[in-house]
């Protein structure tokens, strides 16, 4: 999995001063970059043949915080498997658990949503993140190098690949 | 992958690690993402967007124009020069993405079309404002080869002008964004009027506050009338920075990423070189630019 902590993103600025503009998760735009550069590199499939994109808090302590106030809480949406101890396998399954829900094979939890959205002490919810996974092993190469082209300012990634 | 060379002009980034920054730039579209997700990103040393005026001429003699522009004012000279000694010397990391030109009435300055032209030679994507006075074939077709996009001011008492000019833009498939000044009912029912005439040909309605600067009077701004009147899709909406404090509050469910307005942005001022936070807040910043 491959992670864009995506701000916030604009559109032309033909105003005097910042523009506030309104979006809702990024997904779209992230699209539409890497459609940009996979036709740029002539690639012919498009970003949804070859990636899954999805959104999720950008920190796993969101939901393994939250998932722990449901266990004080007695709450009957806790997962069954989900390991009580040990913050090294909380993490791994929920790293696991966005994995699964990027293929797709299964749906996102409300909990993860409720921990999403959940107000912290001054009235923000979570920072999110947006996650990108190949479908098919043989294009973890590309992603790595669109990645690493969109970490860089200078593409030395793309320059000696 | 050969990719730099063909990139170049097509997807830009930045990354000033110091401030938690990094861009991406394409087709007019700036993705800004954090490096550490925990902090927020602070204040560019070198902005990512510009706000340049090149003249203080204006035609349409606005009651409301905060920044007192008038017939009786005047072109700025040597903006061509001025702008190439100013961004010229940065690196391409440094450089801003895209400018946004203004005045006055940017595209009655004669040297319009070449600065235009410079920006564009810069590797910065130069945008404008029009009040739709100043309808040249010209400056269509250079807008056309060298901006990301255009605005236009829908002034009601210039609605004749703007409207044809919009039309021309339109029709050559320029990207075009709508600006409206909102302060009392009587604007928020013109924006909703205009929003349901242009809504499927328009770009963005940016939205800007009514600001008491220049020779524009104390006016309040009506913002519950806008959230109520507002489309319930707003994937159109753009608001003006002035708009920070009220989109804070929690009386509105529109979708924005709020940060501190002016920490990407500056505006420079080509009459005198003079850098500022905002054309709203003529705070003169002392900048030195790194010589190479």
């Amino acid at each position: 999995m491959f992670k864009l902590n995506i701000h916030s993103i604009v559109d032309v600025i033909t105003n005097s001063s910042t523009v506030i503009y309104t979006y809702q998760n990024g997904v779209k735009e992230a699209k539409e970059l890497l459609q940009e550069i996979l036709n740029i590199i002539g690639e012919k499939k498009e970003v949804d043949d070859l990636f899954s994109i999805g959104v999720f808090a950008s920190d796993n302590d969101i939901y393994t915080e939250y998932l722990s106030e449901l266990v004080e809480d007695g709450d009957d949406e806790y997962p069954d498997n989900y390991p009580v101890d040990g913050w090294e396998a909380q993490g791994e399954y929920i790293d696991e658990l966005k994995e699964n829900i990027l293929k797709k094979e299964i749906k996102k939890p409300k909990w993860m949503e409720e921990a999403e959205s959940k107000e912290d002490y001054n009235g923000y919810t979570a920072e999110t993140s947006l996650y990108i996974s190949p479908k098919d092993e043989k294009h973890t190469l590309l992603i790595e190098k669109m990645m690493s082209f969109l970490n860089s300012p200078y593409h030395e990634a793309f320059r000696d690949g | 992958m050969k990719l730099l060379e063909m990139a170049d002009n097509m997807i830009k980034t930045r990354e000033f690690r110091e401030h938690n920054y990094k861009a991406v730039w394409f087709n007019g579209k700036t993705i800004r993402m954090t490096i550490d997700p925990k902090r927020e990103i602070s204040e560019l040393e070198y902005p990512e967007f510009y706000d340049i005026k090149i003249t203080g001429y204006c035609q349409g003699y606005c009651p409301w124009c905060y920044m007192n522009s008038s017939k009786e004012d005047y072109h700025y000279e040597d903006i061509i020069d001025k702008v190439k000694d100013y961004f010229g010397p940065m690196s391409s990391n440094e450089r801003p993405f895209q400018v946004a030109i203004g005045g006055g009435e940017p595209t009655a300055h004669p040297q319009f079309i070449d600065l235009l032209s410079a920006f564009k030679e810069l590797g910065i994507e130069p945008n404008y404002t029009t009040n739709g006075m100043f309808d040249d074939r010209k400056i269509l077709e250079a807008s056309k080869e060298f901006c990301g996009g255009v605005a236009v001011s829908c002034h009601p008492h210039l609605k004749l002008y703007w409207e044809k000019v919009a039309e021309k833009y339109l029709s050559e498939s320029i990207k075009l964004n709508f600006h409206i000044i909102i302060s009392d009912v009587e604007s928020v029912d013109y924006f909703t009027m205009i929003y349901n005439k242009w809504k499927d040909k328009i770009d963005y309605f940016v939205l800007l506050p009514y600001t008491a600067q220049g020779r524009a009077a104390e006016k309040d701004i009506d913002w519950k009338y806008l959230v109520d009147k507002l489309p319930k899709n707003t994937q159109k909406i753009a608001f003006g920075a002035g708009f920070y404090p009220y989109l804070l509050r929690k009386d509105h469910d529109i979708q924005v990423s709020l940060y501190e307005p002016e920490i990407m942005s500056k505006f420079l001022d080509l009459k005198d070189m003079q850098l500022y936070p905002s054309s709203f807040d003529l705070t003169p910043i002392i900048k030195e630019i790194k010589c190479r």
